[in-house]
């Protein structure tokens, strides 16, 4: 059976064909898998020295950040570190829903004995993941990122998942890959301040209210619970939000209710940038200038700097 | 319904079987003609009985337009009424209100809006080339009203195109179709390059684009100019992406369409290009609106009018703004200067270079908003903007950069290099390619059902 030309009354050659090609493409797959996965071991980015990384490599005294794409920008790791004279974990991940975050601060605590303290950004408590499917790339290595990866997968075409290697489909193993012979997390580059068109969007759609979903206060509350009896401090934190969208989703009181019932404070620094003109790269996001700025605003004896906060 | 979305693979599951189990051409076209309407119903049911209008009025009124103008102007009022009221109702009246606003009128905005048919443009355009190609003789009228419904609704190119003339599809329609491996094998190769164009690079770029394109003045003169190649990159491989897959899913059929795209990032100047991108819809501006203008038998000057205005009426064809007809007019314009000036004694690789620039600077117009915004895109490639930024990760950017690359690469390659292009057929090599494709849709692909740009259209 040509695969452009003649007819032959063969009926099986094209199946067999049709096989063959199915049997190599997998092997392919399989193949490039197992590459990627060594690539990965090798990267210096957080999520990948958590999961494929030496745990011996676990340093006392490590401060873990937790949280989705807000906490990733106004706590970055490296200026973090250099600010409280102490090593960071830092596992914030764009668009990660709390259960996901739970689940990655319960990985931590298992496979990093070193932890001390925990960064948990509460601002906005949604349950459905929006990246849910980039964790797949780590479900091997976690029963309980498989068990969210499971539930999260709807997107993908079912097809997709007789690959391996579309778990390597997603931002985590782009950025495992960026930081390969690279240091600890980068912070973002330095950017410029939110597009007018988009703080006007902001300004024009209708106001909106952010209620926690009961899922996401569940999985917070068991991840605190956890962290408290593995004698790990954890703060509660808003990261700042830039003042057109602070108005858009209108007075958040509501994490300081769910503190309270948590039985802890929590830190909001949702308005600390407010006079800082360079602080957000759009209404959601902190700038690296914003990132300094919001660093002297954390509780000092989080610092293990001899004489303060560096 | 779209060809990336699961319900499509059932859906194919279900029709392929179906319809090579019928004994002859007419239950394939009854097998073919339901299955459309799934297709299409799926999207808005209520839409099927403006498919079903458009195909009752052209089937009755073509052989009449043969005997008499009247019935031409009549069949053509209606075509082009039905797409100016679902298309451009909204943005005429907003002219009027505008107009008469400026005037000192008090006017104000209707509280009508209606939904824009998706295909309304493409299967409106089908049913016209065939009415008036029945109304020139060049094509006998079409006497079984199955063929014809089945003509005008074919799924493969019902939503986006190409732009199958009846010429070419209802002889194919006469005859029964046989299932072959050689059609199955080129149908799915061409399926899945589709794929690959649209799901692994169109989607990818897209978010860079529409970040440039949403803020301007946020980036830098780089940062704008390389979400504008994001840009002329994504909707290349949105709608040849798009066109393929109908081209193959027509050949997996037992039909033939012509190619829609070819490489026209290689042409070496605007009637190149134009003689590459959406060929279906350039020749058909040409058949039908371009040569009875007069085209250029009338003298210089008013082929220069004739080719000014049919690219501003394919502007607007491509979305009632003003933007669109912008777009269309510069084109219009530079291939007059084309015309006018002849192609300058350029190297092929500068020749290349300078096309694209200049396509890349339409695009502007094509994807921005409003003009206000394409002046502040132009504004900041020129490095008038405020902004300094460069859109998207440094992630995502070299993921988009690789791509880029590779697509314009491989065209390169495929246009210039016969060696390359016999090597491109060699069985080994497509089963290689193939492969290869089969892999970078899991491991690149962007899953979250994008629709495809030229839906909107």
């Amino acid at each position: 059976m040509s695969i452009s030309g003649s007819e032959r009354p063969r009926p099986l050659a094209p199946l067999l064909l049709l096989a063959g090609v199915a049997l190599a493409v997998l092997m392919v797959d399989r193949a490039i898998h197992a590459l990627a996965f060594r690539l990965l071991a090798a990267s210096e980015q957080p999520h990948a020295r958590l999961y494929l990384g030496d745990p011996a490599r676990a340093e006392p005294g490590t401060l873990l950040v937790l949280g989705h794409s807000r906490a990733r920008h106004a706590f970055p790791a490296r200026l973090l570190s250099r600010h409280l004279c102490r090593p960071v974990l830092g596992l914030a991940h764009d668009g990660l829903g709390m259960e996901s975050v739970a689940a990655l601060g319960a990985d931590a605590l298992d496979r990093r004995p070193g932890l001390d303290a925990a960064l948990i950004e509460v601002s906005a408590l949604f349950g459905r993941d929006l990246s849910r499917t980039d964790l797949a790339l780590y479900a091997g290595q976690s029963p309980r990122l498989a068990r969210l990866v499971a539930e999260g997968t709807e997107a993908r075409l079912p097809w997709t998942r007789l690959f391996r290697s579309a778990v390597l489909n997603g931002q985590l193993f782009w950025r495992g890959l960026y930081h390969i012979g690279r240091g600890a997390e980068r912070a973002r580059p330095a950017g410029a301040a939110p597009a007018p068109g988009v703080l006007a969007a902001f300004r024009a759609a209708p106001p909106r209210r952010l209620i926690p979903a009961p899922d996401a206060v569940a999985a917070l509350r068991s991840l605190v619970a956890r962290l408290d009896a593995a004698g790990v401090r954890t703060v509660l934190i808003v990261a700042p939000l830039h003042p057109v969208a602070r108005a858009h989703w209108g007075p958040a009181d509501w994490p300081r209710t769910l503190a309270a019932r948590l039985g802890r404070p929590v830190l909001d620094l949702g308005g600390v940038l407010d006079a800082v003109p360079a602080g957000f790269t759009d209404p959601l996001h902190t700038s690296v200038q914003g990132a300094r700025a919001t660093l002297r605003h954390l509780p000092g004896d989080l610092s293990r700097c001899g004489d303060g906060p560096g | 319904m779209i060809f990336t979305s699961e319900a499509f693979i059932i859906f194919a599951a279900v029709f392929f079987p179906a319809y090579f189990a019928m004994p002859g051409a007419r239950s394939q076209n009854a097998v073919a003609l339901a299955g459309s309407a799934v297709f299409y119903g799926w999207w808005d049911w209520r839409f099927l009985g403006l498919i079903g209008a458009v195909t009752l009025v052209n089937f009755l009124l073509a052989p009449l337009a043969r005997q008499g103008r009247a019935w031409l102007w009549a069949a053509v009022a209606f075509n082009l009424g039905l797409l100016g009221l679902f298309k451009y109702f909204g943005f005429f009246v907003e002219q009027a209100v505008a107009g008469l606003q400026a005037l000192g009128l008090a006017a104000h905005r209707p509280a009508l809006s209606l939904i824009l048919p998706v295909g309304i443009s493409f299967f409106t355009f089908q049913a016209l080339s065939y009415t008036l190609d029945v109304a020139r003789g060049r094509m006998a009228p079409e006497r079984d009203p199955l063929r014809f419904a089945t003509y005008i609704a074919l799924f493969p190119q019902l939503v986006a195109g190409p732009v199958v003339r009846a010429r070419r599809l209802l002889p194919q329609l006469a005859r029964p179709r046989r299932f072959t491996w050689a059609n199955f094998w080129l149908g799915t190769e061409q399926v899945l390059t589709g794929a690959v164009l649209k799901i692994v690079i169109a989607d990818r770029l897209a978010p860079l684009a529409d970040r440039v394109f949403a803020g301007p003045e946020a980036y830098g003169p780089a940062g704008i100019a390389f979400g504008v190649l994001c840009f002329a990159m994504q909707i290349y491989a949105d709608f040849a992406g798009y066109s393929l897959i109908a081209i193959g899913l027509g050949r997996i059929m037992g039909l033939r369409f012509r190619v829609n795209f070819r490489r026209p990032y290689m042409a070496r100047d605007l009637r190149g290009f134009w003689r590459r991108w959406h060929i279906s819809l350039s020749t058909w501006l040409r058949d039908y609106l371009y040569i009875p203008l007069g085209g250029s038998r009338r003298g210089a000057a008013r082929r220069d009018l004739n080719l000014v205005l049919t690219m501003g009426l394919g502007g607007l064809w491509h979305g009632a703004g003003w933007p669109f007809v912008a777009w269309g007019l510069l084109h219009g314009a530079g291939l007059v200067a084309t015309r006018r000036l002849g192609m300058a004694p350029v190297a092929r690789w500068p020749a290349r270079l300078g096309l694209f620039a200049t396509v890349c600077l339409a695009w502007v117009f094509f994807r921005a908003p409003d003009l206000a915004t394409a002046g502040a895109v132009l504004a900041g490639i020129a490095g008038a903007g405020p902004g300094q930024g460069l859109p998207g990760d440094a992630v995502s950017r070299a993921l988009a950069s690789g791509l880029i690359a590779t697509l314009l690469a491989a065209e390169a390659l495929t246009e210039d290099s016969a060696t390359a292009r016999r090597l491109t057929r060699h069985r080994a090599v497509r089963l290689v390619r193939a492969g290869a494709f089969v892999l970078a849709l899991p491991l690149l692909g962007v899953f979250t059902g994008e629709a495809f740009v030229y839906f909107r259209f």
